[in-house]
């Protein structure tokens, strides 16, 4: 029995010959196979022409299992031979997620209103993760943002949108996607998220964030986030839009609070922001550009 | 450089193809009948299928500025990707007929971004080419608007979910967490493509750091500097 150099993939094993693939027949595999075109190379690697010419052959408009298993000389009462374990797929609206791989922590209690100020002052009350992201989230700070949280920011990049220095930290890479002018760090007092968008009208004068979840999560496209979006604010310091207030009660761990209509923002759901909200603009833009 | 005969022409008419060993004019012209639009990235995986040897694919947005060295088991790709929903969204929606292999894949696998993509093992590489070829010729039966989701599913979410199937490893060159900070081994446009079409001052900018780069890194091949300049202008 002569073995092709090398394998066909089916019923979970490595084969190499007609007789093997025969015993091993994987109609969905090999369908794949067929269609791709590497079947008809192993075939011919095999020097199996009689086969090769039955599955010229082949009509592509009928039924493409049974035609190969004819084409190999298989019993058509022969099922796929597979015995791999099925596995359960999720439903399509859900994404498995544990609520221990949220990168939220314990108390992750925030709100996201116009009018609301976030005045955790110890990290207990503030942590949005294992890294203390939300770390220490004085009034008007927002400091030590994980990594793993906030796809795609360097360590601490939120670093202190206090009065002063709210500078975007090392997340430059991430300005320059929404930039349309450059690559800069964003710098300014109380202004870090506004620099970030062209149309600052939709994200706050004083540099808010606003424009935050208001509780249903919607997608944040690439090239569409100037519209979008979420609506609220939050406060960087009093008098000024767009900081989180410091709650306390049984919301659950990650869950949020929208002030004013008390809309319930779920961890599943603020995850998915995170990811569109990090992956769609990092999309857009690269990386490394502004490292050569 | 594997490529059409379009690309090939282009190359060797403007001194281009001195960057390579050889142009290899692998990608037929019908990509065997998938539909260009919704897979435009189709002729990559007939490439993968039909090199004469075994290579790491790179695509032409991606600069690899340092060798690196690869694994001789493990399949090697750019990084991983989240599964965010509007990329990936559940692959049944597609509505793809004749692709009986979808049933069996884990939904849940992190996608691999294939800017950089070696397969050491030749026969897993003929699975995962042929199967990916297989999903595209069945999806173009039912034409769509979409020109993202099918394709970075046929690519890069089939490919992590055939090593998952098989058992394969996949060894990434870089962090997904951690792909914005601070390195100088790898460049990838991306996205910033489109950027850099919009905006000239972005792409002038880019280009001329990179001719800089290429003189200081690669004093060699700065040569083709110039020859790139006039197939521009």
């Amino acid at each position: 029995m002569k073995n092709c150099g090398w394998y066909l993939w089916l019923n979970g094993r490595k084969i190499y010959n007609i007789r093997d693939l025969r015993e091993n027949f994987d109609t969905a595999v090999l369908s794949g196979y067929f269609l791709g075109g590497s079947l008809m190379k192993w075939l011919s690697d095999l020097g199996e022409n009689s086969i090769i010419k039955r599955l010229g052959s082949v009509d592509m408009n009928s039924d493409i299992g049974s035609q190969l298993e004819f084409a190999f000389g298989v019993s058509p009462d022969i099922k796929s031979a597979h015995s791999g374990e099925i596995k359960p797929q999720n439903p399509p609206t859900e994404l498995p997620v544990k609520a221990s791989e949220l990168g939220i922590g314990d108390t992750a209690v925030f709100c996201f209103g116009r009018a609301s100020s976030f005045s955790a002052y110890s990290e207990a009350a503030s942590s949005f993760g294992a890294a203390g992201s939300f770390y220490g989230f004085a009034e008007s700070s927002f400091y030590g943002f994980a990594e793993s949280s906030f796809y795609g920011f360097a360590e601490s990049s939120f670093y202190s949108i206090a009065g002063t220095e709210s500078s975007f930290g090392l997340a430059s890479s991430y300005a320059a996607f929404v930039s349309v002018q450059a690559v800069n760090m964003i710098q300014s007092s109380g202004s870090s998220f506004r620099r970030l968008f062209a149309s600052s009208e939709i994200f706050g004068t004083a540099g808010s964030f606003r424009g935050f979840l208001s509780g249903s999560y919607k997608g944040f496209y690439a090239g569409s986030y100037l519209l979008s979006l979420f609506g609220g604010s939050f406060l960087i310091s009093s008098g000024m839009y767009g900081s989180f207030l410091r709650l306390s009660g049984a919301l659950g761990e990650g869950s949020f609070v929208y002030i004013n209509n008390g809309i319930t923002v779920t961890a599943e759901e603020f995850r998915r922001t995170l990811i569109n909200l990090s992956s769609c603009p990092l999309n857009a833009y690269g990386y490394g550009i502004n490292l050569v | 450089m594997v490529t059409d005969r379009a690309a090939a022409e282009y190359y060797r008419k403007n001194g281009i193809d001195k960057a390579w060993d050889s142009v290899l004019e692998l990608i037929p012209e019908d990509i065997e009948g998938i539909d260009p639009e919704m897979f435009w990235a189709a002729g990559k995986l007939i490439a993968l299928r039909d090199i004469p040897q075994n290579a790491a694919l790179i695509d032409e947005d991606l600069i690899v500025w340092n060798k690196t060295e690869l694994s001789g088991k493990a399949v090697t790709v750019a990084h991983r990707e989240y599964l965010s929903p509007d990329i990936y969204p559940d692959p049944r929606l597609f509505g793809v007929r004749g692709f009986p292999l979808l049933d069996r894949l884990d939904f849940g696998v992190l996608p691999c971004n294939t800017a950089f993509l070696h397969i050491p093992d030749d026969s897993f590489r003929m699975f995962y080419a042929g199967q990916s070829i297989a999903f595209m010729k069945a999806a173009s039966e039912n034409k769509c608007g979409d020109r993202l989701c099918r394709m970075v599913f046929a690519e890069q979410r089939l490919l992590a979910m055939l090593c998952e199937l098989t058992g394969t490893d996949i060894v990434p060159l870089m962090d997904m967490d951690r792909l914005f900070i601070a390195q100088e081994n790898y460049t990838h446009l991306w996205g910033a493509k489109q950027a850099m079409r919009d905006n000239e001052g972005l792409r002038a900018g880019f280009v001329n750091r990179c001719r800089e780069r290429i003189r200081n890194d690669f004093p060699d091949h700065a040569d083709l500097i110039g020859a790139i300049d006039e197939c521009t202008k």
